[in-house]
């Protein structure tokens, strides 16, 4: 049976544990669903999306359980993970021009990722990878199949990174940022492939991006990461036009353009480093919400709503944050800041 | 002061390809036609296209970093198309531009305060005794503390190196400040920080800001009047007080529906897995 991708409890450490840059993760994408995991830089959501095809930087370690279809990912052996990897989930980088072999032909990179996964032909394969390449939308294909790298601009390499991410019929595709190198109308076009895609082929996503207004435009449920947890997590509508975690709600609050407004809200301050985090809300330092109970005890994701999750403790206050609340809130130092 | 601060008329610019070793020069390509703006003391213009529309070309013609094929550029009375050599260097200090990667604008070698150092010494700004001085002050213009000089770019975030670059670009006192994709790269809660302190600068220092962007919606949040570029030509003017939603050009109306917006969205019905 189908279970798709279960994460539970999964942790990322670095220097043999010294430095925890993930906690505790738990997510799920069935087939043919779509999850946007939303956080800033730093927060943890690439190394997540990493961690789950074994592709974490040197020196991190990932623990807790990872499983696609039953199959425990974070044991794997590395021959087992190669079979995976691009076959049954495919995984797509914010960089589409350092991800392309460059003295490679297009339709050839293509062509090559198909014969890797499958017994078929160059000719049938050089047919598929054009048909790929037609079905990214890109434009006169088989021309095009004979062109290199750098003869693409960066939305039409993006699709090529596409093409070759489908080329195996990949149950689940993991998308780390694949639309925050390029112009909106680009990317409008990127974020409706992926829709139809999902669509049409049940395939799962994982869409990792910092703007909430895409993840919104395309996913059904929405993580909200920060310093490495899950601060908020919801179905997309909930999460987005319901939020309860202060955090979020200054996220949003961001990406609102009110031209009765005189400045942008901005959340004052930066995320923690991981090794400075306190024990109670990471967010604390920056929100205009804390209380002292907020920093000394540790803060567990609770139910707030219809399969919608969120780790405060003062949600009932938060529903009353308006953007000038952030906007005058001054950051005060973490208080462990230093050690911890 | 009626008088414009800077005049752009109908500025060309064509890049010829070179097609490689092998292959002959192609016939050159216009990037930017006959396009125009004026830009006022103390005022921000937005320009807002897709990859290509020639925003940039127009952003580096303004500021002859690039020589534009025909047109002038005006800059308080003199015309900088007809400069050259030193006359016109000394001009284009007043234009400065911040470009879209903080990453790629910065000397990793160079520590912050050397950089910004290099740019008072060879505009020859204020006195030897004062440089330090006014390195700090430069870095507290733009939110960062003193101690920044020492450091050196890999010590900061993507939103502090843009303001670093924002530091850079004052040292020189430009009266123009170029700003190309200057948020594109960066986490949304940051590009609100950067933001504002452009609109900021531009009220202490009288500042005129020329604000490059790909979201319509943004730009127009900082720029009251906004030029939107497709294929080198100016398609449209949205002059200041008129609501985008007045757009008359089918681009404009295709580059703001293009944005998602968190306004827009409705519980999605029917759109879960068949």
């Amino acid at each position: 049976m189908s279970k798709g991708l279960v994460v539970d409890d999964l942790s990322i450490t670095f220097n043999r544990q010294q430095l925890e840059v993930v906690n505790e993760l738990t997510l799920q994408i069935g087939p043919g669903e779509a999850l946007g995991l939303v956080g800033e830089s730093g927060s943890g959501k690439s190394l997540t999306a990493r961690a789950i095809l074994g592709l974490l930087p040197t020196g991190a370690v990932a623990s807790g359980k990872v499983t696609f279809d039953d199959v425990s990912l974070l044991d794997l052996p590395l021959h087992e993970m190669q079979k995976l990897r691009g076959a049954r989930i495919a995984m797509i980088f914010q960089d589409p021009m350092s991800s392309l072999n460059p003295v490679l032909r297009v339709g050839e990179a293509i062509a090559q990722v198909i014969r890797s996964h499958e017994p078929v032909g160059s000719a049938d394969a050089h047919r598929r990878a054009v048909d790929l390449m037609d079905r990214v939308g890109i434009r006169d294909p088989k021309e095009r199949s004979r062109a290199y790298p750098h003869q693409f601009s960066g939305g039409m390499r993006q699709r090529i990174m596409i093409a070759m991410a489908l080329a195996a019929n990949p149950a689940l595709l993991l998308a780390d940022e694949p639309t925050t190198a390029l112009d909106v109308v680009v990317q409008a076009g990127i974020l409706r492939l992926l829709t139809e895609l999902r669509h049409e082929k049940g395939m799962g996503l994982l869409l990792v991006s910092h703007d909430l207004a895409v993840v919104g435009r395309v996913s059904d449920r929405v993580a909200v990461m920060y310093a490495g947890q899950i601060v908020e997590e919801g179905p997309t509508s909930e999460v987005l036009l319901r939020p309860h975690m202060p955090y979020t709600i200054g996220l949003i609050a961001c990406v609102r353009r009110d031209r009765a407004q005189a400045r942008l809200t901005s959340i004052p301050g930066t995320p923690p480093p991981s090794g400075t985090r306190s024990r109670g809300c990471r967010f604390a330092s920056r929100c205009p919400l804390a209380i002292d109970a907020c920093r000394s005890t540790p803060v567990s994701l609770a139910h707030v709503g219809p399969d919608h999750w969120a780790r405060c403790i003062r949600t009932a206050e938060a529903r009353n944050l308006t953007p000038v609340d952030f906007a005058s809130h001054k950051p005060e130092l973490d208080v462990e800041q230093g050690h911890g | 002061m009626d008088e414009p601060l800077l005049i752009a008329e109908n500025l060309n610019k064509s890049y010829s390809r070179s097609g490689g070793p092998f292959r002959a020069r192609s016939a050159p390509k216009p990037a930017l036609i006959d396009a125009s703006l004026r830009l006022d003391r103390g005022e921000i213009i937005g320009v807002v296209g897709e990859s290509g529309s020639g925003k940039t070309t127009l952003a580096r013609c303004v500021a002859l970093l690039d020589r534009p094929d025909s047109g002038r550029v005006v800059f308080k009375g003199d015309d900088l198309t007809a400069l050259s050599g030193a006359a016109l260097r000394t001009r284009r200090r007043y234009i400065q531009t911040i470009f879209q990667d903080p990453y790629a604008s910065l000397n990793p070698r160079m520590r912050i305060g050397d950089a910004l150092e290099e740019v008072i010494r060879f505009h020859r700004l204020v006195g030897r005794a004062d440089v330090s001085t006014r390195v700090k002050k430069l870095l507290n213009q733009v939110g960062l503390p003193s101690s920044a000089a020492s450091a050196y770019p890999a010590a900061f975030s993507g939103g502090q190196r843009q303001r670093i670059c924002i530091a850079r670009a004052l040292a020189a006192e430009p009266e123009i400040l170029i700003a190309d994709e200057p948020v594109s790269a960066l986490d949304v809660s940051i590009q609100a920080q950067v933001v504002n302190l452009l609109l900021d600068l531009r009220q202490q220092l009288q500042l005129s800001i020329i604000f490059i962007g790909h979201d319509l919606q943004l730009v127009n949040f900082i720029a009251p009047r906004v030029i939107i570029m497709l294929g080198g030509r100016i398609v449209e003017t949205i002059p200041e007080g008129k609501s985008l939603s007045d757009a008359e050009h089918a681009y404009t109306r295709e580059l703001l529906d293009a944005v998602p917006r968190l306004e827009n969205l409705r519980p999605p019905e029917g759109e879960g897995p068949t």
